[in-house]
């Protein structure tokens, strides 16, 4: 391979992305 | 040498603020609830900060460097997990839930809401418990002295166990004198120190390399001549099984089912605080990897085989050698503090945990009469006795990475009947106990057999995925438990759904 894979960057930033936005959704409906 | 002593100079102070962060916190220690969980006081700040510096240890600064170090991007199926979903996962599935029980149930230690959940009269669960809890105390505390050995003697050439001894005594001075209040408070400095540790030392990395581009050229060419070197997690067939193992073992079972962590969500202001805590532990988690990760591969780039490496050929010492070979002294300084938080403030919550277990569950069963100034004096006796093990265990100078890995896990396992508990009505005494045995010996086989490296499967998604499995299997076979704890139960859902964002309970 001659450069990271994208898949490796996706890898970090979906699940950082889709973590902080449940963790926001969680913060909001819990503490109405 | 000045290089030495200015270290020297800062590891004092560092020392000295931590000695007095205990001796101001032992003013307030005057019930055993204050000694053991501060009297609930934890805000979502301090809370998110204990709760990294507890997770994180000398395992991350050592044993997750070299780890990276070695094996590149396949690293990442333990840093994406435990940097975001096991965390958030820890919160939402654990944290408020067993908050409430254990005001509900007036219970101030891990032990104790194992024993009033599954009714444990006779003592036997809590036995079982308290003693694999201690086994995984020591071996975890011991693999943070070997953090702190290598630490030193890499640093300033001192002698590797004399170091290990020294740290011990700090730690054992601090935690002896103030308790919780005092390991909550200096995981608050410890939290601080690691993440300026952290940041600085990615950032510094990145620039080193010559910017993003350049860093990620020097990774690509790094691995084309050095195949194990990943750059991405999912370079094989073998890679994948074992990532996706160290996935759910490592980065979620093992972090939900952390009583440590557990024990801290139980200190909480309010179950409020639980709500907006994870937002600051996921950020904390995140710029902590992100640190020592970029630093650990940009060591390797720079120094592709152990044999290159400047100091020392040992890979768990690479962020040592990075700070070393890379900054100014007190540049240094504030690093290797950094380090040594890492390892103090997990190593102090364990030794507080097991204190806990053995005083509050064992010898206060034993002298039900006893005083609280008594039971907060052998608290202190046994933390000293738990240190001296530990000292003893790691003149054996083994791996960081895996000492605290079989600890961890040793602790993760203890968790499962917990969670079963607390969401089961159903979940028995006799579920728990052959929970907590099976996966604890699966844990001892899979690693006398190294079944590990034969299977190519990490060994936290067996032996937790055992525990959890044994603990619901036997449950169905055997009896109902009380009616009344499936009152408590409810009672928690009750609580939940109706006062969300109230404080549910009088804070003491």
């Amino acid at each position: 391979m001659d450069r990271v894979p994208i898949g490796t960057w996706l890898f970090m930033l979906i699940p950082a992305l889709g973590t902080y936005i449940a963790a926001i959704y969680y913060y909001v409906n819990y503490n109405e | 040498m000045e290089f030495n002593y200015m270290i020297i100079g800062f590891l004092i102070i560092y020392f000295l603020i931590l000695l007095f962060t205990g001796f101001l916190a032992s003013k307030n220690a005057t019930s055993i609830e204050d000694f053991f969980l501060g009297g609930r006081k934890l805000d979502a700040i301090m809370l998110s900060f204990s709760v990294s510096s507890t997770g994180m240890s000398g395992w991350l600064a050592l044993g997750f460097a070299g780890y990276a170090y070695e094996k590149g991007f396949q690293s990442l199926w333990i840093m994406v997990p435990s940097a975001t979903i096991g965390i958030l996962l820890c919160y939402v599935l654990i944290s408020k839930r067993i908050r409430l029980y254990s005001e509900l149930t007036g219970s101030i230690t891990i032990t104790e809401i194992i024993k009033k959940r599954f009714y444990d009269d006779n003592n036997a669960l809590t036995t079982v418990f308290s003693i694999i809890l201690s086994a995984a105390a020591i071996i975890y505390v011991s693999g943070q002295l070997i953090a702190i050995g290598k630490l030193l003697n890499i640093l300033l050439d001192w002698n590797y166990h004399i170091s290990s001894i020294i740290a011990a005594i700090v730690m054992i001075i601090y935690t002896v004198l103030g308790g919780f209040t005092a390991v909550c408070w200096t995981d608050f400095i410890q939290g601080a120190l690691m993440i300026a540790g952290s940041f600085i030392a990615g950032s510094l990395a990145i620039q080193y390399a010559g910017g993003i581009g350049s860093f990620t050229q020097k990774i690509v060419e790094t691995n084309q001549v050095f195949p194990e070197f990943a750059i991405t997690p999912f370079s094989s067939f073998d890679a994948l099984i074992m990532g996706i193992s160290l996935f759910i073992g490592d980065g979620i079972l093992n972090w939900i089912g952390q009583p440590t962590l557990m024990v801290r969500y139980m200190a909480s202001k309010d179950t409020k605080s639980l709500t907006s805590a994870p937002l600051i532990t996921i950020a904390i988690q995140c710029i902590l990897f992100m640190g020592i990760f970029i630093a650990a591969i940009y060591m390797r780039t720079q120094f592709p085989e152990p044999m290159l490496l400047p100091y020392s050929g040992d890979t768990e010492t690479v962020l040592i050698q990075f700070f070393i070979t890379m900054m100014h002294p007190i540049l240094i300084g504030i690093f290797v503090s950094a380090i040594l938080a890492a390892v103090m403030s997990t190593a102090d919550s364990l030794f507080m945990m097991a204190t806990s277990v053995l005083v509050n569950d064992v010898y206060n069963y034993f002298r039900p009469r006893a005083s609280q100034k008594h039971l907060i004096l052998i608290s202190r006796l046994v933390t000293v006795f738990l240190g001296i093990i530990a000292v003893i265990i790691s003149m054996n100078k083994s791996s960081v990475l895996w000492s605290s890995w079989l600890g961890w896990t040793t602790l993760g396992i203890m968790g499962m009947p917990v969670i079963v508990g607390l969401y089961w009505i159903r979940a028995t005494k006799q579920g728990a106990i052959s929970g907590l045995i099976s996966g604890f010996t699966v844990l001892v086989f899979w690693n006398i057999f190294g079944l590990t490296e034969k299977l190519n499967i990490f060994h936290a998604l067996p032996s937790c995925g055992i525990a959890f499995i044994v603990t619901i299997v036997i449950s169905l076979f055997t009896s109902k438990p009380p009616d009344h704890i499936a009152e408590d139960l409810k009672s928690i859902d009750k609580l939940r759904d109706k006062k969300r964002n109230v404080e549910v309970f009088e804070v003491k």
